[in-house]
């Protein structure tokens, strides 16, 4: 058979991968930051109190930079690498790669820019506002129309595991993005989410659970797949244990996002399926562990000796303890436990720097002296890396685990008069600050190993010499029907990358449909509560400004029917309470308290007191300050608009409630507000961001009071 | 939950043992297992398995005592043999006493005798495949068949991971590469698959449990925690004399309940009421001014039940009634102390004489007044649209 020629593109490869080490840099020292932030609450509230960099605002970034910037060009990377190379062919066009890699990067300086300016649409890990959304699915198309032209030019008959894993991550981050991001836009800067309260919270950790899923989980066990047997040269250990693995993840991973919902108000029967799935996952997700680890069974000697390997091991090894310690957290009993407290931030943080921070350092061992053709500068320095490394892993999590559990007790304790013991939420708060300031120590652990090894990639690059189109040759793929007399049934979809586009989509699918559409359409899910009334115009522009500085990334609005929680918060959340918040704004992390029934709960002038400074209310409290409310005015430009929204999204005002009577609303309620204030000697503008803050938090969940 | 667990384990237990159809009606029953169904599944499981015991040490036992083939099987089975007889004895023991133990005791399960059942089965299901061993090496002994030494722990990992040899992986390794990749075709660790298969049973047996069976909701489960709150409470309560209520609680100013009040002011009330109670967001509780009467049952019913449409929380649920006592008399202690930036008077002047006692029921009812404003014209029909959005 003639032997075809052709060169693979490196260049793609290597902008990725430069990519992803800057922006993995970028995106830790966020996160650097932000833990800072809590562990070091007095220094910023004295010294850096600056409005773009306060919590709220930088903790989106952190998350967005880690996820999508650095894991996201991180995949890139292996996919563009490894793609071509199990196609034996050429990525199908630059032009698509290279709008591939100028767009994605784009994007996160989108992000990078207003993420900080307030600009978010207030739902976890999708905070992007509405254009970003669509020119993160444009880019995302062009990668999946690159990768898929490419597969169908390939010169290789079947289609390696890997690219099973890839497409599959192509069409479900599509639908989940598509479909999680439908919102209505109300300028550049501002869009409503197309759904409300019970309905927003479901899609939204369908989408978060599946995000880690298919972007964090499915493309690097394709590059898993990829970079084990080709580092250790060995073969993968069974096949059969990938086509079990794969279909049973993909099906299965999409139904476990209401684990993320437990005790809420999601109904219980979708609470039931999260459980449920989430336990089945254990076995499919070690799944792929084990089909790495076992690949390297006879190369253990070389595990010592090979950085590439060592930091896979690694990965691996965290992405089964995530992966056991997930299902378990969708218990209900054990979530009761962990939900909102730090716990779950640990959790998180073995997989993302454990499975995804680790296999891509040990990807970047791998291809940096590939491509570049000369040896690693120092593999002392990258097993330098690798301790510290695994040490800041450790010392990141355990005081997060620790300081969960501190949480969890001090919440749920009482006297045996029947109080709470520790009914001033601050108690719990500062008993942790020792475990945040370790948690710290384990972070700059961590980054200074990621800097080490940008000095050891940077010093290899330089002393090599880039191949940025690497020759190779293989026979043409003939044409025609090919099969195998007796071989595996699999095989067969192996062969058709369009049929496995298809049926991928349409098993991921399932899960979500089965949960979502009823959600929607069945009434009894959300049941109405006759009090609950849309929010006035000022009370809406306090939400929006709540969404803008992020009170949701350590406030939940969401109480769970525990006796610790209604002793301390009041009346348990109910579903019909949250029909016109466009979006939820539930939380899942409790650093301060719960807000839902925060309303009529203090005076005005506590609040306007407390927003200034929180330590004059609460001495103590690691709460920044928010000058800036009682600074600047509230722009009302896109009040009257902003109704107009909601009216659109199904929110009953009536139609004549528009423009001036919009306006002469606002203005009635600011003047009542400032009015109260002025009462306790606060001298206040009623023009100013506070008031309208002040007007949304003295609302929260009083429509029930009112009733009661 | 916790009986949920049990349930599970008995379940698969029972799936386990092949009784299968017995599970599921375990699993069907609105009552998912009671206590009593559980206890005589558990340790009818145990007396079933006791026969199997002693059914295959009898076995051993008497093949053994063939003095020729016990010779030759000696050396081999020897530590096995006499470990599996002192063992079986052992459990035997236990047996009867767990029965024992079991019949003795009422239709609650409790949690260490549950343990201690599936401890046993459990470990009775260990003993019997080690019996089988032993067995399975005398047989061959006596059909004189070559007897290999397979290690107890070898053979298990063998059985549980179903893996080929990596010396003999060439023959169960695929012609096909990528890129070099060549992939073998080990069979699905049985372990795995076995977990596998045990988290898919997990699935109906849950939901039967809490959708189709007894098991409790979300607000069951709620309702029940605040239930078995209030009784304990209750009970805490009637040990306890001289309970402190507005009606009877008097003006005390010692020193030890005014340093414990002192605490509880600085920790609670001195973010509106101030640090030394001069007022702020609050009023001033220093000088003779009250807005809600300044008599000790007239402060305590304040604290107590708080003044909600002006910010002034309950603290009922918070505070204990002897701390909330201290709490009123340190801040009646205050009296004329005339701390620095004292906030003006609010309210009337105080004095005790100008209210007789009965008059100073507190205004525990007045409703909680809710958003400043409401949207103008805001359609009745409001609550009716708001579903499946």
């Amino acid at each position: 058979m003639e032997l075809e020629r052709f060169e693979y593109d490196n260049s793609i490869v290597k902008k990725f991968l430069v990519a992803t080490v800057v922006f993995g840099i970028v995106g830790m020292l966020v996160g650097l930051i932000v833990a800072s932030q809590l562990a070091f609450a007095d220094f910023f509230n004295d010294n850096l109190l600056i409005k773009y960099l306060s919590y709220g605002r930088l903790r989106p970034l952190h998350t967005n930079a880690v996820i999508f910037a650095f894991v996201g060009n991180g995949l890139f990377a292996g996919v563009y690498y490894s793609l071509q190379r199990l196609l034996k062919t050429r990525m199908a066009s630059d032009l698509l790669s290279n709008i591939n890699f100028w767009g994605w990067q784009f994007i996160i300086v989108c992000a990078a820019i207003t993420l900080p300016l307030g600009m978010t649409s207030g739902k976890e890990y999708a905070e992007l506002e509405w254009w970003i959304d669509i020119l993160i699915t444009l880019i995302w198309v062009v990668f999946g129309l690159n990768m898929f032209i490419t597969i169908l030019k390939r010169r290789e008959r079947h289609l390696y595991v890997a690219i099973w894993f890839y497409i599959a991550t192509f069409v479900t981050v599509a639908m989940l993005h598509i479909v999680n991001s439908i919102e209505l836009p109300v300028s550049f800067m501002k869009s409503y989410s197309w759904y409300a309260g019970v309905q927003d919270a479901l899609v939204q950790w369908w989408y978060g659970h599946n995000a880690v899923a298919f972007f964090l989980t499915t493309p690097y066990l394709g590059l898993m797949y990829y970079f084990i047997p080709k580092a250790a040269n060995r073969p993968v250990y069974s096949y059969r244990l990938s086509i079990v693995h794969f279909w049973a993840l993909i099906f299965i991973y999409i139904w476990a996002g209401p684990h993320h919902l437990l005790y809420t108000a999601l109904p219980d029967w979708a609470q039931s399926l999260g459980v449920v799935f989430s336990v089945m996952l254990i076995a499919p997700s070690w799944g792929g562990m084990l089909n790495g680890l076992l690949t390297l069974r006879g190369a253990w000697d070389r595990v010592r000796d090979s950085a590439v390997l060592k930091f896979m091991v690694v990965a691996l090894t965290c992405y089964g303890m995530a992966t056991f310690e997930g299902p378990l957290l969708s218990l209900k009993s054990v979530n009761s436990i962990a939900h909102y407290t730090d716990w779950i931030v640990g959790h998180v943080h073995i997989g993302g720097l454990g499975w995804n921070g680790f296999l891509t350092f040990g990807m970047l061992y791998y291809l940096v002296p590939k491509m570049w053709r000369t040896e690693l500068y120092s593999s002392k320095l990258a097993s330098a890396h690798f301790w510290i490394g695994t040490l800041g892993i450790i010392f990141y999590a355990l005081p997060l685990y620790w300081a969960g559990f501190a949480q969890s007790l001090m919440w749920n304790e009482f006297t045996a008069e029947g109080f709470l013991a520790y009914p001033n939420f601050l108690e719990t708060v500062t008993q942790i600050q020792g475990m945040y300031q370790l948690r710290v120590l384990g972070g700059l652990m961590y980054f200074t190993g990621a800097c080490v090894m940008v000095y050891n990639l940077m010093k290899t690059a330089a002393q090599g010499n880039f191949l940025a189109n690497e020759a190779d040759e293989a026979p043409a793929l003939p044409t025609g029907e090919y099969k195998h007399e007796g071989e595996y049934w699999h095989r067969w979809i192996e062969r058709k990358p369009v049929q496995m586009l298809v049926i991928s989509l349409v098993v991921v699918a399932i899960g979500g449909l089965f949960e979502i559409i009823p959600t929607f359409l069945v009434k009894s899910n959300i049941p109405t509560i006759s009090s609950v009334k849309p929010y006035t115009p000022l009370e809406l522009e306090g939400r929006d400004l709540y969404v803008r500085e992020g009170c949701y990334t350590c406030h939940s609005q969401m109480i769970r029917p525990f006796r610790s929680e209604t002793e301390r918060y009041g009346e348990y959340s109910k579903a019909g309470e949250f029909v016109y918040d466009h979006p939820f704004q539930w939380g899942s992390k409790r650093t301060g308290p719960d807000l839902h029934r925060i309303g009529a709960k203090y005076p005005d002038s506590w609040h306007y007191n407390h927003m200034l400074d929180p330590r004059t209310m609460s001495p103590g409290s690691m709460m920044p300050a928010y000058p800036w409310l009682i600074d600047d005015d509230l722009d009302i430009s896109l009040s009257a608009k902003k109704i107009d929204a909601m009216r659109t999204l199904g929110v009953p005002y009536s139609p004549e409630f528009a423009d001036d009577l919009v306006l002469a609303d606002m203005d009635a309620q600011a003047t009542k507000i400032a009015a109260s204030l002025a009462n306790d000697g606060i001298e206040a503008d009623k023009n100013k961001e506070i008031i309208a803050l002040i007007a949304y938090l003295q609302r929260m969940g009083t429509d029930i009071k009112a009733q009661n | 939950m916790n009986k949920l667990l049990k349930s599970s384990i008995a379940a698969g237990i029972i799936v386990f043992m092949g009784f299968s159809g017995m599970a599921q009606e375990v699993a069907g029953s609105s009552k998912l297992v009671s206590d009593d169904v559980l206890l005589w599944v558990l340790v009818g499981t145990i007396m079933l398995l006791g026969v199997v015991n002693v059914v295959l040490s009898g076995t051993i036992k008497g093949l053994s005592s063939d003095n020729e083939i016990w010779k030759v099987a000696k050396d081999r089975i020897k530590s096995k043999g006499a470990g599996v007889l002192i063992f079986l004895l052992m459990i035997n023991g236990f047996t009867a006493q767990a029965q024992g133990g079991a019949a003795g005791s009422s239709f609650v399960m409790g949690d260490d005798l549950f343990y201690a059942l599936i401890t046993m089965i459990v470990l009775m299901l260990l003993l019997i495949y080690y019996q089988i061993n032993v067995l399975r090496g005398l047989l061959k002994t006596i059909r004189g068949e070559e007897v290999v030494e397979a290690n107890a722990i070898e053979s298990w990992a063998a059985a549980l991971t179903d893996v080929v040899p990596i010396e003999q992986e060439e023959s169960i390794m695929f012609e096909h590469e990528h890129d070099g990749i060549r992939e073998l075709d080990n069979n699905l660790p049985p372990w795995w698959l076995w977990g596998f298969y045990i988290t898919i049973a997990f699935v109906p047996i849950y939901i039967a449990y809490y959708h189709f069976g007894s098991g409790p909701s979300s607000l069951d489960e709620y309702n029940m925690e605040m239930a078995e709150a209030a009784e304990a409470k209750a009970a805490y309560m009637a040990g306890l004399s001289n309970l402190i209520d507005e009606t009877n609680v008097e003006l005390d100013l010692s020193e030890a309940g005014l340093a414990s009040g002192k605490k509880i002011f600085i920790d609670n009330c001195a973010a509106c009421h101030g640090q030394s109670g001069e007022g702020g967001v609050g009023p001033n509780v220093t000088d003779e001014y009250w807005i809600h009467g300044g008599g000790v049952k007239e402060v305590f019913s304040t604290i107590k039940y708080g003044v909600p449409t002006k910010g002034m929380i309950p603290w009922e649920a918070q505070l204990s009634p002897s701390q909330m006592k201290d709490v009123t008399n340190y801040i009646l202690s205050l009296k004329g102390s005339n701390p620095p930036g004292a906030k003006e008077p609010q309210g009337e002047i105080w004095n005790d004489e100008s209210v007789d006692g009965t008059e100073a029921a507190p205004s525990v009812e007045s409703p909680v007044e809710t958003a400043p404003s409401e949207p103008i014209d805001k359609p009745k029909e409001a609550t009716e649209n708001q579903t499946a959005g």
